[in-house]
């Protein structure tokens, strides 16, 4: 194959690392690891290649590479939906949620494995809020509409 | 619901601050204030978030929130036009427009409201011209094709 001679479009399968742990009500924010495998996005990754696409709940193959999950790599252009709070395990008010938009915040693992925009966290900034869904008070109940934060990406140099 | 299903697209309905302004013959882009409600860019604004959609002259309420327009975030993604001169009140000839393209200049704001793209300064660089369109001589007959400048925009933390 002539690297270079075609397009290939926006959405890309990709070869997971193992045992990652990808979860419906939660962002889908991935990256790779090292040897060029997809990892979940964490609270303090700034090297998102994308959003893994569908609502799969799906643990990978404890072998890297044993799983493929298919990614959204048009990450910039695109609007998201993922769950909220405020700081860990608090729901975020709709005064809170309002006030963000437009201002950075972090991303924060909840129960190890749902990735939350946390607008309460603001060391990495890596997400940029441009609206909100409350469906009520309680924890879980909320969820922020965001883009990364393009002023915040840094990819590893190789 | 199941947040990580899907994206929104990337036009999103935002609420207004009080009194906000947009014009059918200028720059539609926009900022999100403190308070997460949008508002019209100045000249040294740095947190663009998006372009005001359509060609309505509109002022929103004056209660914020009262007034929303449709957003589109796409603000890397796409080109948008905007009117142009070289320096308040000064018509931009043809060969200024064309020596503009694949540089940085900065947005002025003439007779208050009407976002131009200035080729006279270069101080924020907050946009990159791509083209132009040059109807005739005369100010207020020149536009740009434009988009903003990954490089300086910078959005406020939560």
């Amino acid at each position: 194959m002539i690297a270079g001679e075609y397009l290939t479009g926006t959405i890309l399968k990709m070869k997971v690392s193992d045992s990652e742990v990808l979860k419906a009500k939660s962002g889908r924010w991935v990256g790779v690891d090292g040897a060029g495998y997809l990892q979940m996005g964490s609270a303090t990754s700034v090297d998102i290649m994308g959003w893994v696409t569908g609502s799969l709940e799906e643990t990978s193959s404890s072998t890297a590479g044993g799983t493929s999950w298919f990614v959204e790599t048009d990450f910039l252009s695109k609007l998201w939906v993922m769950p909220a709070c405020n700081t860990t395990g608090v729901g975020a008010t709709e005064a809170e949620l309002l006030a963000a938009i437009g201002e950075t915040c972090d991303i924060t693992m909840e129960s190890t494995s749902y990735q939350y925009c946390d607008i309460g966290l603001s060391d990495v900034d890596i997400l940029l809020v441009y609206g909100y869904i409350y469906e009520g008070s309680a924890y879980g109940k909320q969820y922020a509409i965001v883009k990364p934060n393009v002023a915040k990406l840094v990819y590893t140099s190789h | 619901m199941n947040a990580g299903i899907y994206s929104t697209g990337s036009v999103i309905t935002m609420k207004c601050g009080a009194s906000a302004v947009v014009k059918g013959k200028s720059g539609r882009f926009v900022q999100a204030n403190d308070s997460g409600y949008i508002a019209q860019i100045a000249g040294t604004t740095l947190d663009i978030i998006g372009w005001v959609v359509g060609s309505f002259d509109a002022t929103a309420a004056s209660t914020a929130g009262d007034t929303a327009w449709a957003v589109e975030t796409n603000i890397f993604g796409k080109l948008f036009v905007m009117p142009a001169c070289h320096g308040t009140g000064t018509t931009a000839t043809e060969a200024q427009l064309r020596a503009a393209i694949g540089e940085s200049i900065d947005i002025i704001l003439e007779s208050t409201y009407y976002q131009y793209a200035t080729t006279a300064a270069s101080t924020y660089d907050i946009i990159i011209p791509y083209g132009y369109i040059y109807e005739k001589s005369g100010y207020g007959h020149q536009f740009l094709i434009v988009k903003p400048n990954p490089d300086k925009v910078a959005y406020a933390t939560h």
